[in-house]
């Protein structure tokens, strides 16, 4: 697993900051009850799904790099 | 003033999962931040992120917990739109959440919300869904469009239901009942009152008339 991950250098970097983003959206939203607090939530759900896909497309596209695991 | 009671919503527990996924996700981004800082290079991020913390855990953080906080607070927002302050937070459905407070049980809102024959904290989607196969989902649509006409739009004068109201929301919880079922005129009318050819509301037919509010006597609720 761990050659698959090298492989996606940046995915990583870019993942965490897209779903700490959302994470911390979804953290402030939980603590309201309106329809601004449900508009955040939709909005963090989609950072945190985006870096998932992030790094999910990443690791799966990228080519393996021989001997990483090594 | 009409005050709405708080949603009954635990959201304790889920603040915790969130924050707790949000330090993983900080602490595997501070590794990528601290690895790439030492390497000078995003592969040497990557490198000191798997080799600092493992890659089962690695893709526990940056994808299943993710998918798990989106499920979680998807629960949590969709039972918190039902709450009545969630109505009530939109600046115009205060006169509605008053008229539930007028001192006055000929009013049908009023009614039930003093005789709590609906949950006070889910006041208005227990009147206002549908008890049909997708009437949760015809609801949260609609709510997405008072949203977006309260943002974008111009709210009308007067509020108006999408459709005429069907008798099945009020049969939902009054259909049975001894109450309803003793009742000469239900009796008589029953097969029409479920079909909806006669309507509820050409009887009970005080509803939310906020227009007639002002000067009008509200409940003062007291505690025993």
């Amino acid at each position: 697993m761990s050659r698959f991950l090298l492989s996606a250098p940046r995915s990583i970097l870019w993942s965490s900051v897209l779903i700490a983003v959302g994470l911390a959206l979804e953290l402030v939203s939980l603590f309201f009850a309106n329809p601004v607090s449900f508009t955040t939530f939709l909005v963090a759900s989609a950072c945190m799904a985006a870096g998932v896909l992030v790094f999910v497309l990443a690791v799966l596209r990228r080519p393996t790099p021989t001997g990483a695991d090594s | 003033m009409f005050v709405p009671p708080p949603p009954n919503t635990p959201v304790a527990m889920t603040a915790i999962a969130v924050g707790a996924t949000l330090v993983l996700v900080l602490f595997v981004l501070a590794r990528a931040l601290g690895a790439r800082r030492e390497g000078g290079s995003h592969d040497a991020a990557t490198a000191g992120v798997v080799a600092g913390m493992g890659t089962g855990l690695l893709v526990v953080t940056l994808v299943a917990l993710p998918i798990v906080m989106i499920y979680v607070g998807t629960n949590h927002h969709l039972a918190t739109s039902k709450s009545t302050e969630f109505c009530m937070s939109c600046h115009v459905m205060e006169d509605y959440g008053t008229s539930m407070m007028v001192d006055d049980l000929s009013y049908v809102p009023a009614a039930h919300y003093q005789n709590r024959w609906v949950p006070r904290d889910e006041a208005c989607y227990t009147c206002h869904t549908t008890y049909a196969m997708f009437g949760d989902v015809q609801a949260k649509i609609s709510g997405v469009k008072h949203l977006l006409v309260n943002a974008f739009g111009t709210v009308p004068e007067t509020l108006e239901l999408y459709r005429p109201y069907s008798n099945r929301e009020c049969l939902h919880c009054h259909g049975g009942a001894r109450s309803f079922a003793e009742n000469e005129f239900h009796v008589d009318d029953i097969e029409a009152l479920v079909s909806d050819e006669v309507s509820c509301s050409e009887c009970h037919d005080l509803y939310h008339e906020v227009t007639e509010l002002d000067g009008m006597d509200l409940w003062q609720e007291t505690r025993p």
